[in-house]
């Protein structure tokens, strides 16, 4: 590398990094997720437990969700340094989805040799609007796959060194331990690795027969990773892939019956099977979120759909022109002669899209995350090919309208996103926790509503409640449907919905509603509801929360 | 080049397939619909009194329904009608036999363009079982016969090609004229393809340009009335009913960002949240949904009349095939390659100009393009010599084709018993037993009852010239008849005589 191209390079992760990290201890409002990811860290940090006294956990129980827990390590150091905030709990994230690019940049070139080419990849991926929004924050996914380029690269690079493969499957280790997703991630990859490199491989495999410890040493870490599989199919914690997977929900019986009326028949028999069986319905709705996730609709115009906290709104994962460079340069590069080790990227694109088409969302710009890395190499090799062969001009062009995009993306994310919907944002409870504390003396009993959810984390997390007094009082109430559960009272602190005849009439109870409560029954019992009450949280014109008390203000 | 027997066998026996399929039971299933209904009755019409049912003499746009139907369909339904009679197999007759030779076509073209029987054999068979094509051959829609002068067009430009006759131009752009006559997404389209066939053969053409100025000439002049019969008959009226401006959302959508700023006039959002880049990005949206594997595979087109219960425009076997055949199309080293991606970045526009999409009856071109993948990815898994894969695919190709056939002919009706309603029960009852009532009113949900009811008794036409009356407009720019003659439809509260439910 030359100093300039080395120069080149940092200014871009120094770029990448400033998208990132610009105001992101403030915007957007921190999710249930991080809330929890940051609470258990405290406590960690303090006690050396997790919210339930559990000592060092690997899984956190969190809301019943059993969270892999290496986001939350990596957390720690941070709070240590910067106090229990939303900065310290974004941040490894942030750093992390920062570095992406340039872990990329190396692997490309280590698999392609072309410095050019892994430049641009770098550079598509750094600005790629899909992946900054999930670098800003302490998103887990985002660390996989932080964690699997890592892997590949190690795995790829010079694999006759046997301490680089094993730190690779070490690095793979850590990637199943950070995210519920990798558990199918790893194999895949791993897989698609020696595979796509066995021409490589074959020849390193002679020297690596001829010592023992390093094979003894890899099938440790083979087998570690095995328990993990075992642990998360067998503990409490298998609940959480089943309830999220695609096949544990059913064809309601009314569609059966109608498909069967339809065919005038009586019960399921043999013309039944083969052309209404539950093969084609799984098979179908396989396929359909599988297309979701090529669809223009997800990449280009409107991104996830199925949830707001996924994208900024009326724009797409990547954004329009990156959605055309990336059929551009996935077609050039289909239509060039490869070799084997290449065919890697179009494998990848095409298994990173599983989880997420496995998963019961129609669609999910979180659980499919790997496929910024794909798409960033073939936006890349568009790039790249642009550069080569066509005018100057065309080429500034480009990237002038790429500039534009991502642009309107950044107008879209910071001044749209949240305000269009802030109650799944869940914007207000910063605001609404810190008033409370303020104000909570005197009284006998404060209600918070859990319309919004998880409301108990953020009251330990805004309020810093200490950890040892916590983990004595938690109690989670599981949902039997392996779905999050709830916590419903920390010392006098209930979290319930809000229940009129006796919460509003009271002098001692502090009430905190929802404004979708509020709306509801003042359908019931008339206007005069919004009189007794104080708006909190103001966003657009509307509150979030409203309560009961602190009128003088 | 003639074909060896065995092979003209086999086409025999795709084209024998590709009309059984396109013929069986075409008078009765689907029932007849209003806009077939409309075709058939304006034909007949014009047959009786050279009028069509509003009293327009020979038109090249019929009002119908407030909707200015092009044309030239009618006109093909016209001798049918005359020697046959008002009947639903004269109505879609024409568009099912030019459904089968659209299935000849692409076999031709194949073995014109490319000199590859084998492909066109491919291509056909996958057409002649297209659940796409089959759908929109099996009714009097317009837009299928506007695909067969597309596509015929299309061959006689690569026949001009290769004979260099100037006659061969004159059929191209006679053709490709023709189509723009009977489909109005025809009027984007072939305009466009023209360019693009232009833009492939510059230096042939200009070699070839002295000899190609008359027939130009020629087809401009041939031109002329469309395009004052379309300036003429509310053709703006019509695009503001059904086209891309008639969804509002954009505008909510703009309405909506500017709102969330302190000051929604100031530079900035005003710069960034205008209806102009809003609807723009609309028209790229519905422009790329006709490539969205859902819309291909899954679940088809939103309207249940353009669309089968639980499946999409393409068999499931096809995700597989149309992968393998772009990814061979890419590879290829074939010369005019450039057409079928042409071809399939050109079929998507006129319907994404549209309210609604995507649309399987306004982009149905694209058929033309993505069963030449799928044909191509057969041709290259053929050529890979895995012969167990052959088989595979037949047979998956098998269920397939019965999958579709158990979809169209058995749930297809009862899943949307509102897009097809059969009126023939109905109009038996008025035509047994309606004489003995004053005032008949009909209820119902039927689309567009009159012309179901005019068809089937075959009202004379002089009558109805003077007695029809549209109603104002709807939103989409539709308008109806509420009542002629003795009959009132719609509705019939406080209605003083018979009423049918």
């Amino acid at each position: 590398m030359t100093k300039k191209s080395r120069l080149a390079l940092a200014v871009l992760i120094a770029v990448g990094f400033l998208l990132r990290v610009w105001r992101v201890g403030s915007y957007p409002p921190l999710l249930w997720d991080e809330a929890s990811l940051g609470y258990n860290a405290f406590s960690i940090l303090k006690t050396g437990k997790d919210e339930y006294g559990n000592f060092l956990p690997l899984i956190f129980k969190s809301f019943g969700d059993y969270k892999p827990g290496l986001y939350i390590y990596l957390v720690i150091p941070f709070i240590k340094l910067l106090g229990l905030t939303e900065l310290a709990v974004r941040l490894p994230g942030v750093i992390l989805g920062s570095l992406t690019p340039l872990v990329l940049f190396w692997f490309v070139k280590e698999v392609l040799k072309k410095e050019k080419l892994s430049f641009f990849s770098a550079l598509a991926l750094a600005f790629l609007p899909w992946h900054i929004h999930f670098s800003r924050g302490g998103w887990e996914a985002n660390a996989m796959v932080f964690f699997l380029v890592l892997g590949s690269w190690l795995f790829v690079k010079n694999s006759s060194k046997l301490f680089i493969v094993h730190c690779s499957l070490f690095i793979f280790l850590l990637a199943l331990w950070t995210y519920q997703g990798a558990k199918m991630m790893v194999p895949l990859i791993l897989g698609g690795l020696v595979f796509f490199l066995w021409p490589v491989l074959k020849k390193q495999t002679k020297v690596i027969t001829t010592l023992r410890l390093p094979i003894v040493m890899s099938c440790v870490m083979l087998l570690l990773m095995g328990v993990w599989f075992y642990q998360s199919f067998t503990g409490p914690a298998r609940n959480r892939p089943k309830a999220m997977s695609l096949f544990s929900h059913q064809r309601p019986a009314e569609e059966i019956k109608s498909l069967l009326a339809e065919d005038n028949q009586f019960e399921k028999n043999f013309h039944f099977f083969v052309f209404h069986g539950e093969w084609l319905h799984y098979t179908r709705c396989f396929l359909t979120r599988y297309f979701n996730h090529f669809s223009p609709r997800f990449l280009a115009f409107e991104g996830d759909w199925a949830s707001p906290r996924h994208s900024a709104p009326y724009f797409g994962m990547i954004g329009h022109l990156n959605f055309l460079l990336f059929l551009f340069g996935l077609g050039l590069f289909l239509r060039e002669k490869r070799s084997r080790k290449e065919n890697l990227f179009v494998y990848w694109l095409l298994i990173a899209p599983l989880p997420a088409a496995l998963s019961r969302d129609i669609i999910s710009g979180v659980r499919s995350l790997f496929m910024v890395i794909p798409l960033a190499f073939f936006i890349g090799y568009g790039l790249n090919w642009l550069l080569k062969k066509q005018n100057k001009f065309f080429f500034l062009g480009i990237v002038f309208f790429l500039i534009l995009d991502l642009a309107y993306h950044q107008n879209l994310y910071f001044e749209h996103m949240v305000k269009r919907r802030p109650k799944d944002w869940l914007y207000g409870y910063k605001e609404t926790i810190g008033l409370v504390k303020e104000k909570q003396d005197g009284f006998e009993k404060v209600v918070i509503s859990d319309f919004y959810g998880q409301p108990y984390i953020y009251y330990l997390f805004y309020t810093q409640y200490s950890p040892e007094k916590y983990q004595r009082q938690a109690n989670l109430n599981e949902n039997q449907f392996g779905d999050v559960g709830k916590v419903e009272k920390i010392d006098n602190f209930l979290f319930r919905p809000i229940s009129w005849e006796t919460d509003i009439q009271k002098e001692d109870i502090l009430m905190v509603a929802s404004s979708e409560e509020v709306l509801r029954s003042s359908l019931i019992r008339g206007q005069e509801v919004y009189s007794q009450l104080v708006p909190l949280a103001e966003i657009n014109k509307q509150p979030m929360f409203y309560t009961n008390e602190f009128k003088q203000e | 080049m003639s074909l060896s027997k065995s092979r003209k066998i086999i086409l025999g026996a795709i084209l024998l397939l590709a009309a059984a399929l396109r013929l069986y039971h075409l008078g009765a299933y689907p029932p007849l619909n209003a806009d077939e209904a409309a075709i058939g009755y304006n034909s007949w019409s014009l047959v009786q009194t050279g009028r069509d049912e509003h009293g327009e003499s020979w038109p090249l746009h019929f009002k119908s329904f407030g909707d200015y139907k092009p044309g030239a369909y009618f006109y093909m339904v016209l001798p049918l009608v005359k020697f046959w009679g008002l009947s639903e197999w004269a109505v879609r007759l024409p568009s099912a036999l030019m459904g089968i030779a659209t299935v000849y076509l692409v076999f031709s073209l194949a073995k014109l363009v490319w000199q590859d029987e084998r492909l066109g054999l491919i291509w056909a068979a996958v057409l002649s079982i297209s659940p796409w094509h089959l759908h929109f051959s099996r009714g009097g829609w317009e837009s299928n016969s506007a695909l067969f002068f597309i596509t015929l067009g299309t061959y006689c430009f690569f026949k001009f090609k290769s004979s260099k006759s100037t006659f061969h131009f004159s059929l191209f752009t006679f053709n490709f004229a023709l189509a723009m006559y009977t489909y109005h997404s025809a009027r984007l389209i072939t305009p466009v393809l023209v360019l693009g066939l232009g833009f492939f053969n510059r230096e042939f053409l200009l070699k070839e340009k002295k000899r190609l100025i008359k027939p130009l000439f020629l087809v401009v002049l041939f031109l002329i009335p469309l395009a004052f019969s379309f300036l003429r008959g509310g053709a703006s009226a019509r695009f503001s009913g059904v086209g891309l401006m008639a969804d509002s959302g954009p505008l909510w959508r703009a309405n909506e960002l500017r709102g969330q700023y302190a000051n929604p006039d100031a530079w900035l959002p005003t710069l960034l949240h205008n209806r102009y880049l809003l609807y723009s990005i609309s028209f790229f949206q519905k422009y790329f949904s006709h490539f969205n594997g859902e819309f291909l595979f899954i679940s088809g087109d939103l309207v249940p009349r353009s669309k089968l219960p639980d499946m999409g425009v393409m068999h499931f076997v096809e995700v597989g095939l149309l992968v393998v055949g772009i990814y061979c199309w890419l590879r290829s080293k074939k010369k005019e390659k450039y057409l079928i991606g042409l071809w399939l970045l050109v079929a998507p526009l006129a319907s994404a100009m549209t309210f609604q999409a995507p649309s399987a009856l306004r982009s149905l071109s694209l058929v033309i393009p993505l069963t030449f993948f799928v044909a191509f990815g057969i041709q290259g898994i053929l050529n890979s010599k895995i012969h167990s894969s052959v088989f595979v695919i037949l047979i998956c190709y098998l269920w397939c084709f019965c999958y579709w056939q158990n979809q169209y002919f058995v749930h297809y009706l009862k899943r949307y018993p509102s897009a097809w309603p059969n009126f023939k029960p109905v109009a038996k009852w008025l035509k047994e037993e309606g004489d003995q009532h004053d005032k008949i009113c009909i209820m119902g949900q039927f689309d567009q009852p009159y012309i179901l009811t005019l068809f089937y008794l075959q009202y004379p036409p002089e009558k109805i010239q003077k007695e029809i009356e549209l109603t104002p407009p709807d939103e989409f720019g539709f308008s109806t008849v509420k009542q002629f003659g003795k009959y009132t439809f719609g509705d019939c509260e406080g209605f003083n005589g018979k009423i049918l439910y």
